[in-house]
């Protein structure tokens, strides 16, 4: 809400757009943190399945934080899909809740991920570039 | 497939003139694979599709894409083919201004990624992005 005050004499008039800009912070916030956790579902649910392992191993972690190392491939049983969208959207949550003053980024310690990705055999190339394009797209028209 | 891929294939097709062999397993057609022949494998992706105005059923598309161009190579070559072949590649698509007959794409650079042992080959990932406008 914008509030507006005016002095006696009408020449000093205020308004206050701090409330406004606050509203319009939540709402980008929140718009962001949707953007991106359905990002990274999309990343999660698109991951080439065999055993499981690699879709098992995606984390949203802070800006700085250190990188997860990969858990060894035992046979499972794996962090479920489900699982695993649940445990990063609760990490998007907390930096919507900051304001996004920290970076974020997606994580898979999988050793083989690059193959996944970019291999010619691939069941699905280039799911990662796509869902980053996705979000990027539907960032840069956020209004 | 949209004719806008299948026309950016053709280009690709029709300037290809190293002796990797073309193989369009990603496009419907089988490919046997031999550990004696090198391969050019082709795949394109769509990353994003957006209508830019309204009324929709009018406005113009920007189709975003990324383009697969691995390179399956005999194992224990080393790099200069690699080189050569990459060298190629980039003189063909990054950065470029492309016009086919109905399309113009706008290519990103040329990216080359770290190989791995593939079947009896050596994979190369390559990639490049492009977009195109279109009316449909």
């Amino acid at each position: 809400m914008i509030t507006r005050k005016t002095g006696k004499s009408r020449k000093n008039v205020q308004v206050d757009f701090s409330k406004a800009f606050e509203g319009l912070k939540k709402k980008l916030y929140s718009d962001t943190a949707k953007i991106i956790q359905e990002g990274f579902s999309d990343i999660v649910i698109d991951t080439p399945i065999d055993t499981g392992y690699a879709k098992s191993n995606w984390f949203v972690l802070f800006g700085d934080s250190p990188g997860i190392s990969a858990p060894s491939k035992d046979g499972g049983p794996y962090r479920s899909e489900g699982q695993v969208i649940d445990d990063g959207s609760g990490i998007i949550k907390i930096l919507k809740k900051n304001g996004f003053k920290e970076g974020l980024r997606f994580y898979n310690p999988t050793p083989y991920m690059g193959m996944l990705e970019y291999g010619h055999s691939s069941q699905n190339q280039f799911f990662i570039r796509r869902s980053v394009k996705k979000m990027a797209n539907k960032i840069s028209s956020i209004r | 497939m949209l004719l806008l891929e299948r026309e950016i294939l053709g280009h690709l097709s029709d300037n290809w003139t190293q002796s990797p062999v073309i193989s369009w397993a990603n496009f419907n057609v089988s490919v046997n694979y031999s550990s004696d022949i090198e391969y050019l494998v082709p795949f394109l992706r769509n990353l994003d599709s957006q209508i830019l105005e309204t009324p929709a059923s009018t406005g113009a598309v920007r189709r975003d894409y990324a383009m697969g161009l691995n390179l399956l190579l005999k194992e224990n070559t080393g790099t200069s083919a690699v080189n050569s072949y990459v060298e190629v590649l980039k003189n063909l698509f990054s950065k470029k201004d492309i016009s086919t007959a109905n399309y113009s794409y706008s290519f990103s650079p040329l990216e080359v990624g770290p190989g791995f042992g593939q079947g009896p080959h050596f994979e190369i990932p390559i990639s490049v992005e492009f977009y195109v406008y279109s009316s449909d």
